[in-house]
């Protein structure tokens, strides 16, 4: 389980750039469009790069989720199936999303792992290594990816996504769409979960009805509310908060404004419930505020969704809510920080094996 | 002892320099040597050669994510510890692992 965590924060750690990237070139291409020259080739050249890289990024996740498993051999193969869970390439199959990369990523670095450790003779052994482990891993990734995880998982993303949209069409619903998609993003902080969430904004993009900015707006408290929260409330509530917490605060705050929801990851594994559970809840509030208000936004990625804001006041508002929310929740179910206690109880636990 | 470390948390910006921080202080206050290698959101920084593992005592894998360039790794004595319980428990790890290297 250890394992499975560690490649999956490797994944997250090393798509965290392309993600940054992708999200500010759009917003800051998309305004420039807006509000300076609406037909500027160069910028709207660059608008659609970062699109192809938002589109890589289940292939860069799934290859780096490989790699922490079946080290540098296992990228390849891991690229190769993580880039099939976004585009499918066989006819009628669906695309299986973040839940198919895992699962590229997962199975691409333990066949890696498998082949690595097979005894091979030893004139075979260079060949093993340059053309076996690709060649092979990379076809069976593809051929899995691309007829059982597309077929079963691709089915299932489509029934997701498709349950998303049904519930976002009956407006006496719609808020609680909000507040469910917010409460997704806001509950992992740029795990699965919060993808599953971003992808179905971002999948509804090109409706003509315009609803993809609606809950595109409608995220953005679940974006912003955990990073923004933890930070703010280790401001207010030093005592609560352990020093390296305190110290992290501004970069969390920062991280928040400009949509970067990792950065409250930290702090959730310290203290999973108390920090999880009310960023859910002020996160929801916020988003159920969005989508009660129908309000939309074209930009991504925290303030850079403001200028965009369809009403701005209200947008602001229902972060603002939000994370007055969590920034209550988290300091009111925290206990006072105890140094001496908690140094006695972990020098008991500090168990551990020396290996070779 | 000659002590050698590596740190590394997914974003690569706090927790693996505290890490580092709190394991040099920890390993100087007891009288020990240390190299600290830290990778983080930029790479690798301070990184340990083959000779420097090859004459450690014991190797601290302060990780939470995988880690570039293994393969240095494997004929020396190692210690993993998730990188939270590190920077808590610095002093203590490395008494705790100077008692189990001498029994």
């Amino acid at each position: 389980m250890r394992k499975f965590q560690q490649a999956l924060m490797t994944g997250v750690s090393y798509m965290l750039p392309f993600i940054v990237f992708a999200g500010m070139t759009i917003a800051v291409t998309q305004m420039y469009s807006q509000y300076i020259q609406t037909d500027s080739a160069a910028v709207n050249t660059l608008n659609g790069f970062a699109w192809v890289m938002i589109d890589m990024i289940p292939a860069i996740f799934a290859a780096y989720m490989a790699y922490a498993i079946g080290d540098k051999a296992a990228i390849a193969p891991g690229f190769i199936g993580g880039y099939i869970a976004a585009h499918p390439t066989v006819e009628n199959t669906s695309a299986s999303g973040f839940l198919g990369a895992i699962l590229a990523g997962f199975i691409a670095g333990y066949v890696v792992l498998y082949f690595r450790k097979l005894p091979f003779p030893d004139f075979l052994e260079s060949i093993k290594k340059t053309l076996f482990i690709p060649v092979l891993t990379g076809w069976l990734l593809y051929f899995i990816m691309a007829y059982p995880v597309a077929i079963t998982v691709g089915a299932l993303n489509d029934l997701i996504i498709a349950s998303l949209i049904n519930l976002s069409e009956s407006p006496q619903y719609a808020f609680l769409l909000g507040a469910i998609l917010s409460a997704m993003c806001a509950f992992d902080m740029g795990g699965p979960l919060n993808k599953i969430a971003i992808t179905f904004v971002f999948a509804l993009w090109n409706e003509p009805s315009g609803i993809g900015f609606v809950v595109n707006a409608a995220v953005f408290p679940g974006i912003m509310v955990p990073a923004l929260s933890v930070g703010i409330a280790s401001l207010i509530a030093k005592s609560k908060f352990s020093e390296a917490e305190i110290q992290m605060a501004p970069a969390s705050i920062l991280s928040g404004l400009v949509g970067i929801t990792e950065a409250a990851l930290p702090y959730a594994f310290q203290n999973p419930f108390r920090v999880i559970v009310p960023n859910m809840i002020g996160a929801a509030i916020g988003g159920a505020m969005m989508m009660a208000f129908g309000v939309s936004t074209t930009g991504v990625s925290g303030v850079f969704g403001l200028p965009m804001a369809s009403n701005l006041p209200i947008f602001i508002l229902a972060i603002v809510v939000g994370v007055i929310c969590s920034v209550g929740l988290q300091i009111l179910v925290r206990k006072p920080r105890n140094d001496e206690t908690d140094k006695a109880t972990s020098e008991e636990e500090l168990d551990f094996d020396i290996t070779m | 002892m000659n002590i050698l470390a590596v740190t590394a948390c997914a974003t690569g910006v706090a927790h693996t320099f505290m890490a580092k921080r709190a394991l040099e202080d920890a390993a100087k206050k007891q009288g020990h040597q240390i190299k600290v290698e830290t990778q983080g959101a930029t790479g690798i920084e301070n990184e340990l050669t083959q000779a420097e593992v090859d004459a450690a005592d014991i190797l601290i894998l302060a990780v939470e994510v995988g880690i570039a360039k293994k393969e240095r790794f494997e004929n020396v004595k190692k210690v993993e510890m998730p990188i939270g319980t590190v920077i808590k428990n610095a002093d203590s790890l490395i008494r705790k692992i100077e008692e189990k290297l001498n029994t």
